[in-house]
């Protein structure tokens, strides 16, 4: 048993815990012939700066914010559609349905904002013709800094909520058909099945799910961010790592981007450690 | 399921062959020149070197090297800085002019100072001459290239059709400019019978719109000058206030497309095709005959047109500001003969070497005609990865230059006198720099204040901030975020220079 | 996942047959109903990028909403087809999505397998690192210096091994491992059964529902890949396509100024086949691994 542990953590040996060493970066005024061990230790003077700079409590703010946003809107979405796609009978219908929400995963961000700039748009977006036609009124979806966080999150589940769940479909199909044949005799209805049968039973992978997605809080989803936002919208839009390459401080200064990482782990670690001592103390396996 | 396990137990095995290969390491290449690297960003749209490519073979015939591109996609510079970063040094090494990782290189004696190789190398000592400004303590590190020094295709562009459907003449001075705009938004210039139009769209704020204070008086491409003659940055110039003013007062009126902070290139020109903006401010040049194909596809009557930037109440304008940035190639100390890598990176940027990579080997890939003209051989070009219509080899472009500063075009392309032509225009209204260089406290703090001036700009033309109480905090906050520290640099630069 | 006993009590449901299954029908319509207009607004970007690969150039300038072309023209995918070094590329990504997604579905299986047994002494303290490194790293340049250590710079291998296992699929997978019951080991290993039989005998068949979303997952990301591609790979010729397609036809400054082909400015109907050539392969191999997931497998039926 033990034997067939050490690929795996050979693998974790080399390319994750041989290169750990790097983050000392972070204290360091990285030299490059010195390597980045015997380089100059400099304290906390990188992460000084950082916090000096007097934008950073905003995207600081704005990244817990957004990210609260998804995780509060987005991550019920996969469990409820993989439900609903379970309780599909006709065989074609259900491979469609299940087919079709894996697909925006292959398109990037680039090109779906550029979609979205189209769609959304006030001369010419469809959405807005059909709101001008229908209630009167128009919506600048990605200029009006009071809508574009809603445009985010919304978006973001539109982009990415089938790949989640697909992981639910997974586990649904692990569940054993035997419950349900009984619930049936007994009587219950499809509703009541749901709640009684099939939530219990993924509940565990909700939970992993769950803690994984609140130990990546720090993660406010650069990609799509970078593609659809502007200067306009920065009030409430610009998130760390945004603003981070924005202002370069990655190209090259390796020893700002690293602290910059490093308070993004330790805030993210902190909350990971945090949500899995909760579920396991209500009772759930956690994610170690 | 045996297939899976079977599947698993390959894997494995691979995995670990791959291990033990790693410690072996990878055995040297064995040839008689010298195995010259050059890890460089390069052209990406460019085709792939070949292995029996002529062009090259000739180039390392020339220079005795045996010469292996580590090109990086995607405008990788960050691969690049981390190669370097990680002690991976090739004998060459193109990065960024004027940017934190070069800086890095030369501080921490990556770079090997080409001061005691210079006699041998007449065409870089040329080049530094002109821009001795890039060595450090009286050494010279490597060779820069200027992008858009003394040359650009940025300029505004718009349409015959609707200037004529307007009855508008080519605006010359700022005001004209305006009465051009308001027609296009509110004269129907379309035809379409509604409101549906915009007079300007544009491609992100930051200098978009820098001909607004151009034309206010703003001297210069990088600062301005106050009345005692001390620089300063644009945005506490009088002339930026007037602009300021002047491009709200635009804005206010639905001139401008109040979305073009979400356009891209791409998008930007769309809009212009579609008859949903009537000007752009597109890159010129060989993109004149693509630009007004496109627009024809939609408009057929549609020509193109491009204009010297208007003119303001006292005379001035300007339009493009004047490039400080490029490519900094350089030899490493990871190179065992650094003379021999100067010389051939003397040869590559030499007229010679330029002439190899645009028109190739005469006889074979090109032939003199009688009257002057190139005569280009495309079968032969093909073979050795040249691109289509006599454009250049791979390795042309993106080391040591770019076609707009060369003023390079083919004899075949189409619109050759416009795209040229185009060029000249733009070019006249290249607002000069006070500084020709980017100093240190820029490379530091730039990116901090660029980005303070960029959300202030805008929230002063779409209206969240009046102009005044925008300039004020915009001072502010630029100075104490590292403006300060610039403009200690950028005064001591100009004494200097004076 | 939760406690297998407290399933064994199925509530009990008292309601006449007449109101369950006029409620479930009602549940059926509105599903249905729903999931449909869900489906169509999913499937729209892919939609649209169909039908911009598939329009002419000055049909698709001429309008901002594409839903449907009135001529279909395939020059766009004839333009990539001819493209020097596509195959190639081609060639490269289909090796390394195949061999990577073997070697990371076998190392995660595994890995997964084993953390997943309470028996196994220590293995909170494995799990615990394992995570550890999903939340902090050394960044690109150890990672760098270690790849050119172990040999991989500029091969394909660079573009597998080093994210061999993602850490967030092998959570999922040992999750799924707890789900199977510790019974049916025991019974196999009572009948003299090893560690390596009771896994593929017993455990793997139980587990293809996870293991095919989990090998689909790792196909997909080594299909899409292309950072790891920019940092290790500097020879074009082993370029994987989602590199070459993407250096031949986004905007960059290289596009604006170079004097080559330059398909960038073709347009977007360009830009929209390259994403349709770059996602048709790695879409038909969908069917195959959703077989596992729409099925299931009964881990009731082999029970008894």
């Amino acid at each position: 048993m033990y034997l067939l542990l050490i690929p795996g953590l050979l693998y974790y040996l080399i390319y994750h815990y041989w290169p750990m060493y790097g983050a000392v970066i972070a204290f360091k005024d990285f030299h490059i012939v010195r390597g980045i061990l015997n380089s100059p230790w400099v304290g906390f003077k990188h992460f000084e700066y950082i916090f000096s700079l007097d934008k950073f409590g905003q995207v600081f703010r704005n990244t817990l914010w957004i990210s609260l946003l998804r995780l509060f809107f987005g991550f019920p979405v996969p469990i409820i559609m993989s439900i609903l796609m379970n309780e599909i009978g006709k065989k074609s219908f259900k491979r469609s349905i299940q087919t079709i929400v894996f697909l925006p995963h292959f398109i990037s961000w680039v090109i779906f904002g550029g979609m979205l700039v189209n769609l959304l748009s006030m001369d010419g977006g469809v959405v807005n013709n059909v709101l001008r036609a229908t209630v009167g009124t128009q919506v600048r979806f990605l200029t009006d800094p009071q809508v574009f966080r809603s445009t985010l999150v919304w978006t973001m589940i539109w982009k990415t909520y089938g790949f989640s769940t697909v992981i639910y479909l997974a586990a649904l199909a692990g569940i054993d058909p035997q419950l349900y044949e009984a619930a049936i005799i007994d009587g219950a209805t499809k509703i009541q099945r749901i709640f009684r049968i099939t939530l219990p039973m993924i509940r565990g992978t909700i939970v992993v799910l769950l803690i994984l997605r609140v130990g990546n809080l720090m993660q406010a989803g650069f990609e799509q961010i970078f593609i659809m936002y502007h200067p306009g919208v920065y009030r409430v839009a610009d998130i760390i790592d945004t603003y981070v390459y924005r202002i370069g401080l990655t190209e090259g200064r390796f020893s700002m981007a690293a602290a910059v990482g490093l308070f993004r782990s330790v805030v993210n670690f902190t909350l990971l450690v945090t949500a899995n001592r909760v579920a396991r103390s209500f009772g759930e396996r956690g994610i170690y | 399921m045996r297939r899976t396990v079977r599947f698993g137990i390959v894997a494995l095995l691979f995995a670990g062959t791959v291990l033990a290969l790693g410690a072996a390491g990878q055995p040297e290449a064995a040839t008689g020149s010298y195995p010259l690297t050059w890890l460089t960003v390069g052209d990406t749209a460019a085709r792939a070197l070949g292995d029996e490519d002529r062009v090259l073979a000739t180039i390392e015939d020339i220079t005795g090297v045996n010469l292996q591109m580590q090109i990086v996609a995607e405008g990788g510079w960050d691969r690049v800085n981390v190669a370097i970063a990680s002690g991976d040094l090739p004998d060459i090494v193109t990065g960024q002019l004027a940017s934190a990782a070069t800086n890095q290189w030369m501080r921490d004696g990556i770079l090997v100072p080409l001061n005691d190789y210079l006699p041998q190398l007449p065409h870089i000592a040329e080049r530094l001459e002109e821009e001795s400004w890039t060595a450090v303590d009286g050494k010279f590190y490597g060779y820069p290239f200027v992008n858009q020094k003394s040359t650009t295709n940025a300029a505004l562009t718009t349409r015959s059709d609707w200037l004529e459907n307007v009855g508008k003449d080519v605006p010359t001075t700022l005001e004209e400019f305006r009465a051009v705009l308001r027609a296009f938004v509110n004269d129907d210039p379309n035809r379409s019978g509604r409101a549906d139009t915009y007079g300007i769209t544009t491609q992100g704020p930051i200098g978009a719109f820098n001909w607004a204070f151009y034309a206010y008086g703003v001297q210069y491409g990088d600062w301005a000058l106050d009345d005692a003659g001390n620089p300063i940055p644009h945005h506490e110039h009088p002339g930026f206030r007037q602009g300021m003013v002047f491009l709200r007062s635009l804005w206010d009126e639905g001139l401008i497309d109040a979305e073009f902070m979400l356009n891209d290139r791409n998008l930007m020109e769309e809009k212009w095709y579609q008859g949903r903006s009537g000007y752009m401010t597109p890159a010129l040049f060989r993109h004149v005959s693509r630009l007004e194909s496109n627009l024809q596809a939609i408009s057929p009557e549609a020509g193109l047109v491009y204009h010297s930037a208007p003119i303001g109440p006292e005379g001035h304008s300007g339009h493009a500001v004047t490039g400080k940035g490029g490519m900094f190639t350089a030899i490493t100390i990871g190179s065992r003969d650094p003379q021999k890598a100067a010389e051939f990176l003397d040869f590559f940027v030499s007229p010679e070497g330029f002439d190899l990579l645009t028109l190739g080997i005469e006889g074979i890939h090109f032939e003199r005609t009688a009257d002057g003209g190139i005569n280009y051989i495309e079968e032969e070009r093909v073979r050795d990865n040249f691109a289509a219509n006599g454009w250049a080899h791979p390795l042309a472009w993106g080391h040591v230059r770019w076609p707009l500063s060369e003023n390079y075009l083919p004899m075949t392309e189409p619109a050759r006198d416009r795209a040229i032509d185009s060029v000249e225009v733009a070019t006249a209204d290249q607002v000069p720099n006070l500084i020709p260089y980017v100093t240190q406290a820029e490379i530091e703090y730039g990116g901090v204040v660029d980005e303070i001036y960029e959300e202030l700009f805008l929230e002063m033309l779409i209206g969240r901030k009046g102009v005044d109480e925008g300039i004020a905090e915009l001072s502010r906050r630029w100075r104490n975020q590292g403006g300060d520290r610039i403009m200690e640099d950028v005064i001591q630069a100009y004494r200097e220079l004076q | 996942m939760a406690d297998r006993n407290e399933l064994s009590a199925v509530p009990t449901f008292r309601q006449s047959r007449l109101s369950r299954s006029r409620s479930d029908s009602i549940f059926d319509v509105v599903n249905y109903a729903f999931l449909t207009v869900i489906g169509l607004v999913t499937l729209y970007p892919f939609w649209e990028v169909l039908i911009i690969s598939l329009s002419p150039y000055d049909l698709y300038l001429a309008r901002t909403f594409h839903l449907i072309t009135e001529r279909v023209d395939l020059s766009s995918y004839r333009f990539i087809m001819g493209m020097p070094g596509l195959w190639s590329s081609y060639r490269v990504t289909l090796f390394v999505t195949a061999l990577g997604t073997a070697l990371s579905v076998s190392l995660t299986t595994l890995t997964g397998y084993v953390l997943s047994k309470d028996y196994i002494r220590g293995r909170r303290v494995i799990m615990f690192l394992i995570v550890f490194t999903m939340l902090f790293s050394g960044g690109l340049i150890p990672l760098y210096i270690v790849v050119r250590q172990t040999g991989l710079m500029n091969t394909v291998w660079a573009l597998m091994v080093p994210q061999a296992i993602l850490t967030f699929n092998l959570i999922i997978m040992r999750n799924f491992f707890f789900s199977i019951p510790d019974s049916l080991e025991e019974s196999a290993r009572m009948d003299g059964a090893g560690d390596v039989t009771v896994l593929v005998r017993i455990v793997l068949p139980l587990s293809m529902p996870v293991i095919s979303t989990i090998a689909l997952f790792y196909a997909v990301q080594l299909w899409n890949d292309f950072f790891n591609a920019v940092m290790y790979i500097s020879d074009r010729r082993k370029w994987p396509l989602q590199l070459f397609l993407r250096a031949m036809l986004f905007d960059s400054e290289a596009s604006l100024q170079s004097g080559s082909d330059d398909p960038s400015l073709l347009g977007q109907p360009i830009k929209m086949a390259t994403v349709m050539a770059a996602m048709i392969p790695i879409m038909l191999v969908y069917p195959f691994f959703q077989r596992y997931f729409v099925r299931g497998i009964m881990i009731g039926a082999v029970k008894g």
